[in-house]
């Protein structure tokens, strides 16, 4: 890693090392959201890094932008096969709703 | 009715029976003195009847409906539309116009104007009335019409707007109902009831302006809550509560002029000569006083415009509909009582209060439902809340006509019985 | 005689005059509240990272357990729906969230994600006359059912058209909108779950002071990404969900003639004036009567009003 030019990261950043192991998990939390994590991003005024994404977004956001390039799977069901739970949560295959589909807001 | 005093039917408006000689029982008051037979043959003679029950028929069933089924079967269930015609006619058409009430009690009371007193019952049984059916029509649109008494008791919104309306509205009924009970009191015999009433006359006047003055404001305060869905031609940010009030000045008078005018046409003879040969007067000086409001109301109106610099709007269709709002309710009045007063024409002063009327339905119909989401898409109320309006309106009319028809509003109760010599007319 | 007359007209008039007391005058709004509660919570809602599947319409719906949908949460035929012609899908009594596509020209369509903004100071809670609306410490605007009235005042005061009602039912309908998973979540300190749910993370939830830091720091980041503009931050007085966005937020749906302040200023004109009315008003129209009536009958005409030749 070369060192960064930009002033503001060389406040951390000013020499570069290597990592041992730089899996995605090790800086992107699985829950971000939590109370732990929320209150560890406050723990130190001068973190720069106020804005990490999760985990699940740092697979989603980080690989499809390729995919996209490399006319890969982008779609959802494209690399998630949809089982039965999953009909059941998105009312879809057999749990689909029968009947006409008509917009709420007036009749 | 006209039949039956053909043939010599006195209308009953005393306390004592000279023929029977006795005192008229409740049930003989309540008939107007006349055979039950006698009674029902002559409400089915009169056409208007008719039209009523047509309406009834129609209308009630489908009231229960919406009881039954919820408020989606008789109404669009828009989202977007809250409000539809229940309220925009109900309330924020029927309020105004029955602040007749305040308006005669405070000039014949607080002003002292005598002169006034003929007219003054019938005015403060139309404020009673309107604001008593206001909140009928309130209790068919609101969801939960059971829980109505939930801000007087239950749960308290103190810093709504609505809030106050509730408790105005519900204290100003009471001192309606109080300003009107004097006549109630004399029909069936309390004169102790009534003596206590006319005491308090002028405690009842001064609450029922203040309480007037702050709710009729209030309603247009009401739209203050969604400054930008109303179109800003019928939307003043500092003076809506003053617009609304000024408007109901003229509209609470004209509606005494109409409903005079209609009493005189339909049911002259249930009028004593005290509350007929004042009449035309008593309208010259309602239509003086309406032309005063409305040369008042059209300037602060173009006060409010002037003060939001809208007046870029006059070149749009929405400002070209504001002007006709404006010919009708204002200009065209004021040039048609102007005519009447000063050549004493009566029919023309007449016509121009329904005029007036209906320039100030328009506004509060403009303002509530058509100018309302102006920027989005125009709701044609649903056929539902148009029968059910229609119905209740009939309602009001009937229990208007009732009360009319035996209570001394249009008419001096006689109090002479033999054995005293006390002749109080009244 | 005058003076018994004078002291019944008085009480006359303070019996009359205590029946206008009943009404109560405006509680005081405090402008802390202005910028929220501080350990208020909010969602940034990110509308380049959106990809439109609507697993938050799928999670909120199984999470305030909600009607079945109409249609299937991953037909994409939904964003074609117009509940009135040229308007997209809305909140409703069954829906809590919708997204929303907009095809602006750009070579990716934008999706915008709409619920409840739970604002700072809601324009549903002032005008609620039974007080069923509540801003709770975590920063949701939550609503009690058990005392609403139905008279749907808050969706004429909404200024994003946001609550629905259950017009459906005929007993019980009520308000229906997102309560920012109030009662399941963010009273435990959880995320709603439409923020957990989604896949690439279009909504960050953190307390609103730091997400609008964060928010300024993306749009600083990526200077040609982003429009320069945080909705909602300052809107109406500040809402708890604020969005960011690359393409100008009138061209996806957003009401960018919102004023700044919160809606309540425009009430408190006349919400202020209602007191001074109260006090000002009985003595102004006795003194009307007693001025207009002085010289009726030779002296003060209220000495006469009792009595019984009156009429």
């Amino acid at each position: 890693m070369t060192p960064s030019p930009v002033e503001k990261c060389a406040k951390c950043h000013d020499t570069a090392q290597e990592m041992e192991i730089v899996a995605c998990r090790d800086c992107h939390v699985k829950n971000p959201f939590s109370a732990e994590q929320l209150a560890a991003k406050n723990a130190d005024p001068l973190r720069y890094h106020i804005d990490q994404i999760g985990l699940k977004a740092a697979y989603h956001q980080g690989c499809i932008g390729c995919h996209e390039e490399m006319d890969g799977p982008t779609g959802c069901q494209d690399c998630h096969t949809r089982n039965e739970t999953g009909d059941a949560f998105y009312n879809a295959g057999e749990f689909a709703p029968k009947g006409k589909a008509q917009p709420a807001g007036h009749h | 009715m006209k039949t039956l005093i053909d043939n010599g039917y006195k209308p009953l408006n005393s306390l004592y029976d000279e023929k029977n000689s006795k005192r008229w029982t409740l049930v003989e008051k309540l008939l107007l003195g006349l055979p039950p037979g006698q009674y029902m043959a002559q409400a089915m003679r009169n056409p208007f009847n008719w039209v009523l029950g047509v309406i009834f028929l129609i209308g009630i069933p489908l009231i229960i409906y919406r009881y039954f089924l919820g408020l989606g079967v008789v109404t669009h269930s828009s989202y977007d539309y809250p409000w539809g015609l229940f309220l925009g006619f109900g309330l924020f058409v029927m309020v105004p116009h029955s602040a007749s009430g305040f308006l005669l009690g405070t000039a014949a009371n607080l002003f002292g104007r005598h002169d006034l007193q003929p007219i003054e019952r019938l005015a403060l049984l139309n404020g009673l009335l309107g604001y008593f059916f206001a909140v009928v029509y309130l209790l068919v649109d609101l969801g939960q019409p059971w829980r109505l008494p939930y801000p007087m008791f239950v749960a308290f919104g103190t810093g709504a707007v609505l809030f106050l309306v509730a408790w105005h509205v519900s204290t100003y009924l009471s001192v309606q109902v109080a300003e009107v009970s004097e006549a109630f009191f004399e029909w069936i015999h309390w004169p102790q009831a009534a003596k206590f009433i006319k005491r308090i006359t002028l405690g009842l006047t001064v609450s029922g302006i203040i309480l007037s003055t702050l709710h009729q404001g209030a309603l247009g305060a009401l739209f203050n809550y969604a400054p930008g869905k109303v179109h800003p031609l019928w939307y003043s940010t500092e003076f809506q509560w003053i617009l609304f009030f000024c408007s109901s000045i003229p509209a609470g008078l004209c509606m005494v002029i109409a409903v005079s005018t209609i009493v005189k046409k339909t049911m002259a003879w249930r009028c004593d000569s005290n509350f007929l040969d004042n009449l035309d007067k008593q309208t010259i000086s309602l239509a003086k006083g309406t032309c005063m409001g409305l040369l008042t109301y059209g300037t602060i109106k173009l006060l409010a415009i002037a003060h939001d610099n809208e007046w870029a709007y006059f070149t749009t269709g929405w400002g070209a509909w504001y002007i006709v709002e404006m010919v009708v309710g204002v200009v065209l009045p004021l040039m048609i009582f102007s005519q009447g007063i000063r050549n004493n024409q009566l029919s023309l002063v007449r016509f121009g209060a329904f005029v007036t009327i209906i320039g100030i339905v328009l506004n509060r119909i403009n303002t509530a439902l058509i100018a309302f989401n102006w920027q989005l898409y125009q709701e044609i109320p649903h056929w539902g809340e148009v029968i059910i309006s229609i119905t209740i309106f009939a309602i009001y009319i009937v229990v208007y006509r009732f009360i009319l028809y035996r209570l001394p509003i249009l008419y001096g109760w006689k109090k002479v019985e033999p054995e005293t010599l006390e002749v109080a007319e009244g | 005689m005058s003076e018994i007359s004078r002291r019944r007209f008085l009480a006359a008039g303070l019996a009359g005059g205590a029946a206008t007391t009943l009404t109560v005058s405006k509680s005081a709004f405090g402008s802390a509240l202005l910028e929220g509660y501080p350990e208020g919570m909010g969602v940034l809602v990110d509308l380049t990272r959106c990809i439109g599947c609507r697993s938050c319409e799928a999670a909120c719906n199984k999470e305030q357990k909600l009607p079945e949908p109409d249609m299937p949460f991953d037909d994409p035929a939904a964003f074609d729906q117009e509940y009135h012609p040229g308007l997209k899908r809305r909140t409703s009594e069954s829906a809590y969230t919708v997204v929303n596509r907009y095809d602006v020209g750009t070579d990716k369509p934008v999706y915008r994600k709409v619920q409840c903004n739970h604002c700072n100071e809601p324009t549903c809670l002032t005008s609620c006359f039974v007080n069923a609306y509540k801003k709770t410490k975590e920063g949701a605007v939550v609503y009690n059912s058990k005392v609403c009235v139905g008279c749907r005042t808050c969706k004429v005061a909404c200024p994003f058209n946001i609550p629905a009602y259950s017009y459906s039912s005929a007993f019980d309908p009520v308000i229906k909108k997102c309560i920012f998973c109030y009662d399941t979540r963010l009273k435990k300190g959880l995320p709603p779950a439409c923020v957990e749910i989604c896949p690439q993370e279009a909504l960050t939830f953190g307390n609103r002071k730091d997400l609008i830091k964060i928010a300024n720091q993306r749009i600083k980041d990526n200077p040609n990404l982003y429009v320069d503009h945080i909705y909602g931050e300052k809107e109406v007085g500040g809402t708890s969900w604020i969005y960011i966005s690359s393409v100008p937020f009138d061209q996806v749906g957003f009401d960018t003639t919102l004023p700044r302040e919160p809606v309540i200023n425009n009430v408190k004109g006349f919400l202020g004036m209602v007191p001074m009315v109260l006090a000002i008003w009985p003595a102004l129209f006795t003194g009307f009567h007693l001025l207009a009536t002085k010289n009726k009958h030779g002296e003060d005409h209220g000495a006469s009003h009792g009595s019984e030749e009156e009429k």
